[in-house]
């Protein structure tokens, strides 16, 4: 979102950012000062979050949507409130909404999503980032992305799940996909060298939680230790816990949370990347690795990222432990094939995910968008 | 009795593998003590190794103070290379009869006589086919020619035609054909790999004892999280008794006040 932004100020848009004092998406306390301030041609303001104090009741209605039991539209509500809420921001969206042409909303999951499509639903566009999970069900949810003007889609499966999930969706709604800066250049030898990587390594980006198949991808690779398939290292950068198991202690290496600079290496340095996660709408980490040249070894679980493999001609899925050994073998022993692999998602990704390319089909839909709020 | 079977068993497949591993399962049911031991170091056997020429030979002869009964089955490679020549033969030939004698019961096997050193006619296969105590053939011409050449007793041959099992042929390589689609070839490659995986394990468990245990994976999922009801009572035991303490501890202070 915020990348999109400042490509839309580069391109004489006046852009803001109405976003929290937060940084982690665990704790939404408020690690940022509050105001207002200006970077790359768009202003951002900050407003502090609120979380609940009822910690009890947060985390049973927490458990009562993942098992997908029905909830009440109250408790539905009272769900949404028991995360974090931001009612500075909504107030301000309250005062301010007819002074933007557009307000774009992001992701589903969130208060200021909720709250905010609520404040000017024809001038809205939300953004979902679906994932096929409980929390997707809620019918507060459903009428949400029914109500505003614009929905966009990053993928074609998460286009066919929002249908499945609202089949109220507004006339209005695209595939407009997502962007991922090209890197000027990788430097993977000194990725290697500065973070102590001597024997070669696949690598898992992202969030270490149940949420991403972490722990699916650590009974993977643990499973692919045996017989010695596995010829490489598990490196994982991201936020998350990683809770690596003891008989893996030696093979798994945490990195933690590495600066955006630090990523592309990353990437380049690693002999593939491992994306075990089902609940993706876009896979991000996909495209920076295709771009950095490094093949992807994905779940098949994973609707859109096997429609990106597809697609593109460009990654291997897996459907279980065997096959993900099985992959890793092809990459350890035809490496060259496996990079031939890489090339054609790096086209892919040139082809298709670029913040020009990008940007051209938002500003689009943005347009009929902003012309039907001024008649 | 303690038998030694010498062949490949699955994987990879092919009928002669399954059929090894169909009477390792009849030995083990029966009570026998089975120990398999293949030329194919992808088989779940117990051990894989050169099974040819006169090494091979002394192998046997030295297992046999181990096992009183052996199956040996004659394939590709074993007991020699295609390529072996008839000094060799003879030598390896002579030794493995001799070894084959030092077992009580001795049961040699083979579908077609093509893995035969130079054929089931040949001088040097007489001397094997006089110190077994029973062959297996996969037609009636080979046992017709093994009983009209070598007067082998018609009780001591049987005939066991070759039944169809599905094949699972272990891809070697990754190469992948100009005209294909590289990923889909690839993946192609990926799932047969990773169907001769699971049939390996399939063996294994169809093969129980014979082959020995599981290799462990260091990590094998998620048993942290599974909540164990015996240890959960531990704790709500041990929570009361330290409750009960407490209280204990209470009253005896205020008595003592």
């Amino acid at each position: 979102m915020a990348e999109a932004a400042r490509g839309f100020a580069r391109r004489g848009y006046e852009v803001e950012i109405l976003t929290t004092c937060a940084r982690s998406h665990f704790s939404w306390a408020n690690e940022f000062d509050d105001g207002t301030s200006e970077d790359q041609g768009v202003v951002i303001r900050r407003f502090p979050t609120v979380t609940s104090r009822h910690r009890l009741k947060s985390s049973g209605l927490e458990n009562r949507v993942l098992r997908g039991g029905r909830l009440s539209a109250s408790a539905e509500i009272a769900w949404v409130n028991s995360r974090f809420r931001v009612p500075e921001l909504y107030l301000h969206l309250l005062a301010e909404a007819r002074r933007y042409d557009v307000i774009v909303l992001s992701p589903y999951l969130f208060w200021s999503t909720i709250y905010g499509a609520q404040v000017a639903p024809e001038r809205s566009v939300v953004m979902p980032c679906l994932h096929d999970e409980p929390y997707a069900r809620l019918s507060i949810v459903r009428s949400t992305l029914a109500s505003v003007a614009v929905v966009w889609f990053l993928s074609e499966p998460e286009h066919l799940l929002g249908h499945r999930i609202a089949p109220d969706l507004p006339p209005r709604h695209c595939v407009v996909g997502a962007a991922v800066e090209v890197p000027g250049s990788y430097d993977p030898a000194g990725f290697r060298e500065r973070h102590g990587l001597e024997r070669p390594f696949v690598l898992f980006a992202g969030r270490r939680e149940g949420g991403k198949g972490w722990r699916e991808l650590l009974s993977a690779y643990g499973a692919s230790l045996v017989g010695d398939d596995a010829s490489f290292d598990l490196v994982t950068v991201g936020v998350g816990a990683p809770e690596i198991p003891e008989g893996l202690a030696d093979r798994v290496i945490d990195l933690g949370y590495l600066d955006a600079e630090e990523m592309p290496s990353a990437f380049a340095a690693a002999e593939a990347l491992v994306q075990p996660s089902a609940n993706e709408s876009f896979s991000r980490t996909l495209m920076e690795a295709w771009l950095a040249g490094t093949p992807v070894i994905a779940s098949a679980a994973g609707e859109v990222v096997t429609w990106h493999c597809e697609r593109s001609g460009g990654g291997l899925t897996y459907s279980d432990d065997l096959e993900f050994a099985q992959c890793l073998r092809f990459v350890a022993e035809a490496p060259k094939a496996a990079a031939a692999l890489a090339e054609r998602g790096r086209k892919y990704v040139l082809a298709n995910y670029t913040w020009e390319t990008v940007l051209d089909v938002m500003e689009r839909s943005l347009t009929g968008l902003v012309r039907r709020v001024r008649r | 009795m303690r038998i030694l079977i010498v062949g490949t068993v699955p994987p990879p497949g092919g009928d002669a593998a399954a059929t090894l591993a169909e009477i390792a399962t009849k030995f083990l049911a029966e009570g026998h003590d089975v120990e398999l031991l293949s030329p194919d170091d992808r088989s779940a056997a117990h051990r894989s190794a050169r099974l040819e020429g006169p090494l091979f030979a002394l192998r046997l002869a030295w297992l046999s103070r181990r096992f009183e009964a052996v199956v040996l089955h004659f394939e590709e490679g074993l007991p020699l290379g295609p390529r072996a020549g008839r000094l060799w033969r003879a030598v390896t030939l002579t030794a493995l009869a001799a070894a084959l004698r030092m077992f009580r019961e001795t049961t040699v096997r083979f579908d077609a006589a093509s893995p035969i050193p130079g054929g089931i006619g040949s001088r040097a296969m007489g001397e094997i086919w006089s110190s077994v105590s029973h062959v297996v053939v996969g037609n009636e011409k080979d046992r017709d020619q093994l009983v009209s050449l070598w007067n082998l007793p018609e009780e001591r041959v049987t005939v066991e035609p070759g039944r169809p099992v599905a094949r699972t042929t272990l891809p070697r390589g990754w190469s992948v054909g100009d005209d294909e689609d590289p990923r889909t070839a690839v993946l192609d490659l990926v799932r047969a790999r990773a169907a001769h995986d699971r049939a390996a394990m399939a063996a294994r468990i169809a093969l129980g004892g014979a082959i020995g245990p599981a290799p462990e994976a260091p990590f094998a999922g998620d048993a942290r999280r599974t909540i164990d009801p015996e240890s959960v009572a531990r704790a709500v035991i041990a929570l009361a008794r330290h409750l009960a303490q407490r209280i204990a501890a209470t009253d005896d202070a205020s008595a003592g006040r």
